[in-house]
């Protein structure tokens, strides 16, 4: 099972790149959200590959986070220090690149997303230092658009290959299955236009417990520490390997909570 | 003899100094290269909104333009600044109840722009304008 979901990541991983270098071509930062229009009414097959890059995103994400919950539940951990925080880094770098695709499709659920977590950086202490990094007052989407396409990817594909060191491009056409079956099951959630009255927009299925804490006057401060919690967990976790029951214990109580607030 | 120890031990001792300073080289090095970069990164102006409309286009109690919502009554012009003061999102208006809404976190504000329910802690950022021969500029 372990195995499977391991080279299943992999296979996903691949097919998200991919479909992400075609839908690159047409997208526009300076006119983002009419080019994800075109994109997704216009182009022939535009909508297929919008379609294909998100499912197999997020069916990436999801076969990791199932990765992960397989590995710190096995009984003995067997990767050297190096590759798991290679791996680590990876996971972060992956909800990253996740989020900024969301804030990309510009539209108003999106760009609000993409105002959210300027505003959190922003309130934060030593984390507002790098807000230039991501803000840019010219073209809202630009420095989001730099880190999607360029930087993260790069950096993901690397940290990937260190972790797993091979690519597996021979189970490209499972990926490919996957998706187009997640295509065919579940709707891709529609774009918000931006001149709409929205009673109410959220963030991405993985931020909306943060979105939901702060809706009930947590501070953002706070709220940077409930999102950053499960990964400091899983940096000391390879260090502390006699307390891993207490740590999948507190992992088990976060992973809960933030469901809990979620959901509400 | 004597000397030809104390010497030794000198020399152990700085290797030993220089061997544990090497390995704060690399901080240092990330260190002088995050400060110039993100002073290189943050060369634009944060925050200035800048643009002029004529007064015949602002037709209605409330008009929304570039992220800044203008209103207008018997006693003038006043103008906000969209973004919700909570995180930042762009609120909406609502006719009926002529409050200002935010979709993101539910903060309220009355039309002249006092918060009227959190989770916002303050009321809505006014922005400087002036009319000039019946054009409103702005910022």
């Amino acid at each position: 099972m372990a195995y499977v979901i391991s080279w299943l990541s992999v296979a996903l991983f691949n097919v998200s790149m991919l479909s992400g270098l075609i839908v690159a071509f047409v997208y526009k930062p300076d006119i983002a959200y009419a080019s994800v229009q075109k994109l997704t009414y216009l182009i022939p097959y535009g909508n297929f590959f919008r379609e294909l890059h998100y499912f197999s995103s997020e069916a990436f994400l999801v076969a990791i986070l199932l990765h992960v919950i397989l590995e710190i539940l096995k009984i003995k951990i067997n990767i050297d220090q190096s590759s798991w925080n290679y791996s680590l880094f990876a996971l972060l770098l992956l909800f990253f690149l996740m989020f900024t695709g969301y804030v990309l499709k510009a539209d108003l659920s999106g760009l609000s997303a993409g105002e959210v977590s300027l505003s959190l950086l922003k309130q934060t202490p030593l984390l507002d230092n790098f807000l230039p990094l991501f803000q840019d007052n010219s073209m809202f989407v630009w420095k989001f658009y730099l880190w999607h396409i360029l930087f993260l990817p790069i950096l993901l594909t690397y940290a990937v290959y260190v972790h797993v060191k091979d690519l597996k491009t021979k189970y490209f056409i499972v990926g490919i299955g996957i998706t187009v079956f997640c295509m065919v099951v579940f709707a891709m959630p529609k774009d918000i236009p931006l001149d709409t009255v929205a009673l109410h927009v959220e963030g991405p299925w993985f931020f909306l417990g943060a979105e939901n804490l702060l809706m009930l006057g947590m501070s953002p401060m706070l709220v940077d520490v409930v999102i950053a919690f499960p990964f400091l967990l899983l940096i000391v976790y390879y260090y502390f390997k006699n307390y891993r029951v207490v740590i999948n214990y507190l992992l088990l109580i976060w992973a809960a909570l933030y469901a809990y607030f979620s959901f509400i | 003899m004597q000397d030809q120890h104390n010497s030794r031990v000198v020399d152990n001792f700085r290797r030993k100094l220089i061997k544990k300073g090497l390995k704060f080289l690399p901080l240092i090095g990330v260190g002088a290269f995050t400060y110039p970069l993100i002073k290189f990164v943050n060369f634009e102006e944060v925050d200035t909104i800048s643009f002029a409309i004529p007064l015949s286009k602002i037709d209605k109690k409330i008009t929304k333009k570039n992220k800044v919502l203008i209103y207008k009554n018997a006693k003038g012009i006043k103008v906000y600044d969209a973004h919700c003061t909570h995180m930042g999102c762009v609120l909406n208006f609502d006719e009926k109840s002529e409050k200002f809404l935010c979709p993101c976190h539910g903060s309220e504000f009355s039309i002249t722009g006092v918060r009227l329910k959190g989770p916002a802690k303050r009321d809505l950022d006014i922005i400087s304008s002036r009319i000039e021969n019946n054009i409103l500029y702005i910022g």
